[in-house]
């Protein structure tokens, strides 16, 4: 199950575990990613706080969690390679997070109604 | 647009730089309509993108003797240099859409230097020209629903002295983090010596504003409340560990070094970083044992060549590894080797 935030991030949910990443809307605003600034393994992020930031050549970005939880991996690929955003944003999540209560996951919009807002921002 | 106005700060001193970044995020958090328009000038300041690795991008040691001040930014970009002769421009807007956003942000700068007679245009790197010299650079940061861009207008400049302050000591290091674009540039002053500061800064805001919007004192009380988190440690010298770099060199006659180097921030503005951990890698000869002889004698060190020689002063490097002299090992760690470092 794949759930989006209003901010552009998604959330990839398998078991008790979100895998959080931008959208490839997000991505294509974004532009070339130079830089990814992700939070440390055992770090708590808060739903609605920033956990970090994403840089591309145009612009900084706070990176919203669409969840609260313990950052239980970070992809560390990023840090290394950070255009493998551009390449693939959905494949190339920024960190998992266990979820620490699935209803933080009620007002995230699925695939449908994350096309229609992104359709309605133009 | 609407010009946010500030009362003069009390006895006139120019407001540090985290003031006005965090006028920038009140009016975006709390006034999510319209768009707004302030300019401000800080004491001399260098400033560093939202990414970005000062230990690699800054001449740490020249500002701290020349009392420059420093501090992280939100946006994007790399470091400039600001003091009282550059103004710094910030719109707030509601427009999300970061390509757009920008480049009319940029046509408007540009626009309205056009009607001062000046040859501005913009360019592809968010940077507005006067034939092809940069006046202005720009930089961009969005945040809930709303969008910052900021950038400098030079009024006057000393280009030495910026230069010096924004060129590490140390030759690159290959830091993980951004790094900067260094440009030529050029001045208002150098095309309208009769134009004084107050009355460009007149004519920018009369020509792009055409309201005013007074911050109050409880404007004021939540922008100061909202600028602690830039004058944090932890805001400036990096959240997340960015200040460890690693580089590789090589010696010749000794080996191959990769070197990386956790540094403890400067305490205070001003002072100079120290090492926490230097870790070393590479096809050396090693010849006793490498944290006893060497590594463990740098922790606290300062990291300057004068802070590192001190804390060697009575290791012998060449003890440790084979052919390695002090002098040699305190250049790589500064990271001033070039590819190949020749023993001399």
């Amino acid at each position: 199950m794949i759930l989006y935030s209003k901010t552009h991030e998604y959330i990839r949910v398998e078991g008790d575990k979100g895998y959080i990443g931008i959208s490839d809307y997000a991505q294509k605003q974004l532009g070339n990613v130079v830089y990814v600034d992700m939070p440390d393994l055992g770090d708590e992020i808060e739903k609605g706080e920033d956990f970090g930031a994403i840089e591309s050549v145009k612009a900084a970005s706070d990176l919203i969690s669409p969840v609260s939880g313990e950052v239980v991996e970070v992809n560390e690929a990023l840090s290394d390679d950070p255009r493998l955003i551009n390449a693939d944003a959905m494949a190339n999540w920024i960190i998992a997070v266990s979820i620490a209560d699935t209803s933080d996951l009620d007002d995230l919009m699925d695939q449908a109604a994350y096309d229609e807002f992104c359709a309605a921002a133009h | 647009m609407i010009y946010a106005s500030l009362p003069d700060s009390p006895g006139g001193i120019a407001r540090p730089l985290p003031f006005h970044l965090a006028m920038e995020e009140h009016l975006a958090r709390n006034y999510p309509d319209g768009e707004y328009f302030f300019m401000w000038q800080v004491e001399p300041t260098v400033i560093f993108g939202r990414c970005q690795n000062p230990f690699a991008e800054v001449n740490l040691d020249f500002c701290r003797r020349e009392g420059i001040q420093t501090y992280r930014r939100k946006s994007g970009g790399g470091c400039i240099y600001a003091d009282m002769n550059n103004i710094m421009f910030s719109h707030v807007t509601t427009s999300g859409e970061v390509t757009t956003t920008f480049s009319r942000y940029c046509r408007m700068v540009a626009d309205t230097l056009r009607l001062l007679g000046l040859g501005a245009a913009t360019t592809g790197r968010n940077d507005v020209v006067i034939g092809d010299r940069k006046v202005s650079g720009n930089a961009f940061y969005h945040l809930h629903g709303r969008s910052i861009v900021h950038g400098t207008m030079l009024y006057d400049a000393d280009p030495a002295r910026m230069s010096q302050a924004i060129t590490p000591s140390q030759a690159k290091l290959r830091a993980k983090g951004v790094s900067s674009v260094r440009s030529h540039v050029t001045t208002i002053r150098e095309h309208l010596p009769q134009l004084t500061i107050e009355e460009f800064k007149q004519f920018c805001r009369e020509h792009l504003c055409d309201s005013v919007q007074e911050m109050t004192p409880a404007d004021i009380r939540e922008i100061s409340r909202i600028s602690e988190e830039y004058f944090t440690d932890e805001w400036i010298w990096g959240r997340y560990g960015n200040r460890e770099t690693t580089d590789r060199h090589r010696i010749d006659g000794v080996g191959e070094f990769s070197v990386s180097t956790d540094l403890i921030p400067p305490p205070e503005p001003g002072m100079a970083a120290r090492i926490r951990k230097v870790n070393l890698q590479g096809d050396f000869f090693l010849l006793s044992d490498l944290d006893e002889g060497l590594l463990d004698r740098l922790k606290g060190a300062e990291f300057t060549r004068d802070g590192i020689m001190e804390a060697l002063s009575t290791a012998s490097p060449g003890e440790v590894i084979a052919g390695l002299k002090t002098a040699d090992f305190a250049k790589l760690l500064l990271g001033a080797a070039p590819a190949v470092m020749a023993t001399t």
